[in-house]
């Protein structure tokens, strides 16, 4: 540390309140070196001495003593009341007036006002109560009973008392028995307002809603105006405590909730069961043409028995019904009377009571006047909020901030909430709902939602099917098909969509020789497919991954999961049967200028459908005088009502086996996901929280819940236990268990012969070899992957799965170039492609081969330390005997100099005058030196000899261990040139993505792939070329 | 008496103040008083900011309340942290009720200082006490109960804590603000520099 802390710090070092060890030992460090630090520190240490304690002024304690005297004549002069209750401050223990005191809202311990707001909870141990509860004493008025919240509490004195009373009228402070209490002054100023409270966030009547549509915030209002709040559980118990105690019998305060339609105010279920009964079961038949409902109404009376009222608001004389039904169910009858004239129907008394809408939502306010029923009944707020206000909820519910447009969620005819485009807010949006729809107590209650006000919250997956549906009907193409197989179609499509939407054909299709002509200019995707699919007696439906054209043969996945699905959706059926009679059935038509209403009727009379025309349907046709001049012969049904409709204003749809006539721009949203609804409502996986310790449970329980077959891997324990929430559809289960499991599902295309298939597998963090398990577990239909983009998609996983295994590994391939092996892959993948096997044993043979290579190369990295310390020894041996050969070659050329030095001096030697033996001792050592000299040279050569033939048989060995290096790093250059080609990616997915499809049609392609990553591999050699060079395709 | 009541610990004075309570203050009470009248009164001064009255009336209210609550007194605690609790709250209650929250700090002490004539060191003692408590006048009413419950009065921080009503680590938490507050006023008024 260089610079001084500031003062601050030397505190806290003082006070060992640096939690940092570092930052505390450099401070000490820093302060024990500093001078300047050392003299603060000294100064600071006045922080640290304890001041002497000051004496109290002289005689003080007599004013304490004159006080406690004071208030002990005053307690004995105090008058002795009736209900003596001792009341102490939990918190200071002081005396507590009656009138200042508050009370625990739990414990109803006593407390200062003051004490209880600075305390900020019960300081009673065990009791956390932040809410707190005071007396009035006031007379209450008896009032008419309304449904707002009052609540009154008694308790006999003895212990704590507390109770209240709302008035209009504080000001009286009369103490009186408790008895019924009125009205709470709050909702005596907002009673006019008020139509209904939000119990579903909070057990307190927290919020309420007013006619204006503004929310009050109840806490607020009582919290600045000192009223009081109840949880609802001390509601109930303090009736009971009150009718025991105090005699009061009545619930002297209502909590208002909202049910469905059908709900019992007094706890009595019996006779709606009876009611419910005939509805739902019994059928009829009606022919009503411009009858008032008065009429109407005695009629159902008369044929059912049941007692049915029309409220006085309607205005029965003025409302006329339009309606021929056969054959069908009370309550479909009933239904479609009442939203024909914009009524609704509440369940009372016996009866069943037709009210206009807007008062239907009040008279189920008024309905529940019971806390007990109401908790009993556990319904949430307004169930039977309209689409509109449903909406406005959900958005008060996530924050109107987040939701910037009004298109980002909206609702349609059938009261269907689209949220859209918000992955974030989905799970709050559907918990939202959830909240609303959701009855514990009553199951049925939630049959009765979906079947009388829809909502659901669309997942991304089904976002997509949505936008998807979209795409269709607004683009518009031109199409020219002469003697077309399907699958050219498809691929033309898929062409000219250009990845926007993917169009792909079923399995069973692909080998169908069906060809077509169409000829169309201007037409929607949606006309277009539909005449496709028409002409070659295929069907066509919409999923997450496009649009898939299926033969109409095949089970449809809709129908497949109908039958297996839920209670929820039992009337589908109907609706299936409806179509199939809208298919097959033909007719012949001749309108000429003819009103569609006729034309309808005349439908009706020959086809014997139940057809409906909408209420906005009526007004259409009314206003623009819609005339239908047609002639055909042996038409279906579903082409002629679309020809018939067909001006541009008018549509058709099904529900519950009725056929309605709407206007197009209601269909045209609703139509999409009537669709598509039924099989997202019944993929719903579980209707309670699913917990499971591994994807095998969640696998089974998938399989139980849906009827779908389910392959995954057994043995594999999910990283964390699975959670998934209640009311999941099946996609999104399966992402929940992607996301928390690390496991990967794919939905396999349907077989003839077999139900939807889920693949799950795990993501191969392990050897890739756990996949191909998967895969070899999985029945034969799930091999033939419907559609290339499916292969491409599986494809591309598998390589980034290889590449990241040949990134980890970095092993090294012996005897393998580039070249080579990329050939092995190409026709692997090839291969694959060409018996459109896509999903087969690719990985496990480029595995096996890595494995293989790998085997053979680890003995090369065994030997490479000791190869290098070898050609090392080797190296210095050489030089060794090189630096000895010179020494030694030096003294013998020495010796051999001295040599011939004395040679020659004896050569020169003069001779006259030397004796004969000198003589001959002379020439007897020239000849010596001779032989010597002639001796160190033969030496010498030899030594020479056998030095060169050493150094030569050394650096034989060391080359031969350099040898052994090359092609070592030659093989590691290898080794990382493959790497380093797999880690370019992009080109392989690229060539992945575009390349292998023509590569199906033509081998050249694969050659001009060879070639361009073609390396020079031969010219690598670290001895001649310390850098590599580049290959032809640019890469290093 | 006094000295037989000198002899008792708390506890005992506590009994024998509830045997002669109905006939009023006795010896007991006003030896429990002696006892702790000095730091209940050094820690009400420094929490109310040496507002001599408020000080005062402060210390009589704590007594007669202790005095009300000696029948609710449990034998297994110590009086004293019970004691600095009630004046602690009596404190909080002026407080609140008092607009007057500015310090009282006597601001002819630093000229009494200036013209002493002592010497420099004693002075410069001086001046640097009156630093201190200027700069503890700068600390919120929790930091400088903890400040004078652990530094002047040398508690643990669980028994600061328990006066306190509140948990070990808040007491830490709030010396460490009490601190590095008064650090930096310490810094602004001049000390180190």
């Amino acid at each position: 540390m260089n610079t001084c802390p500031g003062t601050d710090l030397l505190l806290l070092l003082d006070h060992d309140l640096i939690e940092d060890t570092d930052t505390q030992s450099d401070l000490t460090n820093h302060v024990e070196s500093c001078a300047q630090c050392q003299s603060r520190r000294g100064q600071l240490s006045i922080v640290k001495v304890e001041t002497p304690l000051a004496a109290a002024p002289f005689g003080f304690f007599q004013r304490i003593s004159d006080q406690i005297e004071r208030d002990r004549i005053e307690a004995e002069q105090r008058p002795e009341s009736l209900v003596h209750i001792k009341l102490q401050c939990t918190f200071c223990k002081d005396k507590l007036e009656s009138k200042s005191s508050v009370y625990c809202g739990s414990c109803l311990a006593p407390y200062h006002k003051d004490c209880f707001a600075e305390y900020g909870r019960c300081a009673v141990q065990g009791c956390e109560e932040k809410r707190f509860v005071q007396t009035q004493l006031t007379v209450p008025k008896p009032r008419r009973i309304w449904p707002f919240a009052v609540m009154a509490l008694c308790s006999v004195a003895g212990g704590m008392a507390a109770y209240t009373s709302f008035a209009g009228d504080p000001e009286t402070a009369r103490v009186e028995k408790p008895t019924v209490a009125a009205r709470a002054p709050i909702v005596s100023r907002y009673k006019d307002e008020i139509v209904d409270y939000d119990l579903s966030s909070s057990p307190t009547i927290a919020m309420a809603f007013t006619k204006s549509g503004k929310s009050i915030d109840l806490l607020k209002e009582q919290r600045e105006n000192q009223f009081r709040i109840f949880d609802v559980k001390d509601l109930v118990s303090a009736r009971e405590l009150s009718i025991g105690s105090s005699g009061i019998e009545e619930m002297p305060f209502e909590i208002v909730d909202d049910a469905s339609h059908f709900i019992d105010i007094n706890g009595k279920n019996s006779w709606i069961t009876d009611y419910l009964k005939a509805f739902r079961y019994r059928k009829l038949t009606i022919n009503f043409s411009g009858t008032p409902l008065t009429d109407v109404i005695a009629f159902l009376q008369d044929i059912t028995g049941l007692n049915i009222v029309i409220s006085g608001e309607v205005p029965s004389e003025k409302l006329f019904v339009n309606l021929s039904l056969r054959e069908i169910f009370l309550r479909d009858a009933f239904y479609n009377i009442l939203s024909q004239s914009g009524l609704s129907a509440t369940l009372k008394n016996e009866s069943l009571v037709i009210h206009k809408n807007s008062a239907t939502h009040r008279a189920w306010v008024d309905q529940f006047r019971n806390v007990k029923n109401a908790r009993k009944a556990g319904f949430s707020y307004s169930s039977t909020m309209s689409p509109q206000e449903i909406v406005a909820h959900v958005v008060r519910e996530t924050g109107e901030k987040n939701w910037k447009k009004p298109t980002e969620i909206n609702y349609d005819s059938l009261g269907i909430i689209i949220a859209k485009n918000k992955p974030v807010l989905l799970n709050k949006v559907a918990k939202s709902l959830r909240a609303l729809r959701l009855n514990k107590e009553d199951p049925k209650s939630q049959k009765y939602w979906f079947q009388e006000t829809t909502s659901i919250v669309l997942s991304p997956s089904q976002i997509r099917i949505y936008d998807a549906i979209d795409l269709l009907d607004s683009t518009r193409i031109n199409l020219n098909f002469s003697e077309t197989q399907l699958k050219d179609i498809v691929s033309a499509l898929n062409d000219l969509m250009k990845g926007q939407l993917r169009f792909r054909l079923d399995p069973a299709l692909r080998s169908t020789k069906t060809q077509i002509s169409y000829n169309a200019q201007n037409v929607s995707l949606t006309d277009a497919m539909t005449i496709i699919t028409k002409l070659s007696d295929t069907a066509f439906d919409v999923d997450r991954l496009g649009i898939c054209l299926r033969s109409t043969r095949s089970p449809n996945l809709e129908n497949m999961l109908l039958r297996g699905s839920s209670q929820l959706f039992a009337k589908g059926s109907d609706d299936t049967e409806l179509h199939r009679r809208l298919r097959t059935q033909r007719i012949d038509l001749n309108f000429d200028e003819t009103p569609i209403e006729d034309c309808l009727n005349f439908l009706r009379d020959i086809t014997g459908l139940n057809i409906v025309v909408s209420r906005n349907a009526q007004t259409a046709i009314r206003q623009k005088k819609l005339k239908a001049s047609i002639r055909l012969k042996s038409v279906a049904l579903t082409n002629a009502l679309n020809l018939i409709l067909n001006q541009g204003v008018l549509s058709w749809q099904t529900l519950h086996g009725v056929l309605i006539i709407v206007p197009r721009s209601e269909q045209s949203i609703s139509a999409k996901f009537k669709r598509k609804i039924p099989t997202i409502r019944s993929l719903i996986f579980n209707k309670k929280p699913f917990v499971g310790r591994s994807l095998g449970d969640f696998a089974r329980q998938l399989e139980k819940a849906t009827r779908l077959h389910v392959v995954f891997p057994e043995g594999v324990q999910s990283p964390a236990r699975v959670t998934i929430p209640v009311g999941s559809s099946v996609g999104e289960a399966l992402a929940h268990i992607e996301s928390q499991a690390g496991a990967m599902s794919k939905f396999g295309d349907i077989g003839p012969q077999r139900a939807a298939f889920v693949a799950i597998k795990v993501l191969s963090k392990g050897p890739i070899s756990r996949a191909l398990e998967l895969r070899r577990k999985a029945p034969p239909e799930f091999t033939s992957i419907a559609g290339i983009n499916e292969a491409i998609h599986l494809h591309r996983m598998k390589v980034d799965e290889l590449l990241g295994y040949f990134q980890n590994s970095k092993e090294t391939f012996q005897n393998s170039t580039k070249k080579r092996f990329m050939m092995e892959l190409l026709n692997t993948f090839i291969q694959d492609l060409a018996t459109a096997n896509a999903d087969t044993i690719f990985l496990s043979e480029v595995a096996t081969q890595v494995r293989n290579r790998q085997k053979n190369t680890n003995s090369y990295l065994e030997t490479l330390p000791f190869i290098k310390i070898s050609y090392k020894s080797k190296k210095d041996e050489v030089l060794a005997l090189d630096s000895k050969w010179k020494k030694t070659e030096a003294q013998s050329q020495k010796a051999i100099a001295e040599s011939q030095k004395e040679l020659m001096q004896l050569q020169k030697m003069d001779l006259s005058g030397l004796p004969p033996a000198s003589v001959m001792k002379r020439e007897k050592r020239m000849t010596y030196l001779k032989d010597h000299i002639d001796g160190i040279r033969k030496n010498l050569n030899l030594q020479d000899r056998v030095h060169r033939l050493e150094i030569a048989r050394l650096q034989s060995s060391i080359a031969a261990h350099g040898q052994r290096l090359i092609e070592l790093h030659r093989s590691e250059y290898d080794t990382k040139l493959v790497i380093r080609l797999f880690e370019n990616q992009a080109e392989w997915k690229k060539f992945l993505k575009t390349s292998f499809v023509e590569w199906r049609r033509s081998a050249k392609q694969i050659a001009k792939f060879q070639a361009k990553h073609r390396l020079k591999f031969d010219e690598y050699c670290p001895a001649k070329n310390p850098s590599p060079k580049s290959c032809q395709c640019g890469k290093k | 008496m006094m000295t037989e009541f000198q002899e008792l610990t708390d506890v005992e004075l506590i009994q024998r103040c509830l045997e002669l309570r109905p006939d009023g203050v006795h010896e007991p009470f006003e030896e429990l008083y002696s006892r702790h009248v000095r730091v209940v009164l050094a820690f009400l001064r420094r929490l109310l900011n040496y507002d001599e009255h408020a000080v005062l009336d402060a210390l009589q209210e704590s007594f007669v309340r202790l005095y009300r609550a000696l029948p609710n007194f449990k034998q297994d605690r110590s009086l004293r942290p019970w004691l600095l609790t009630i004046a602690r709250n009596v404190s909080l209650d002026y407080l609140k009720h008092s607009s007057r929250n500015e310090q009282c700090f006597d601001q002819s002490t630093m000229e009494q200082i200036a013209k002493d004539d002592s010497s420099n060191e004693e002075r410069q003692a001086k001046e640097l006490e009156e630093m201190m408590q200027r700069a503890l006048l700068s600390l919120n009413v929790d930091e400088r109960a903890i400040f004078h419950l652990k530094n002047e009065l040398g508690l643990t921080y669980e028994q600061a804590s328990e006066i306190l009503g509140c948990s070990v680590r808040t007491a830490k938490y709030r010396m460490k603000a009490a601190l590095e507050r008064l650090g930096r006023e310490l810094e602004r008024l001049g000390l180190g520099v």
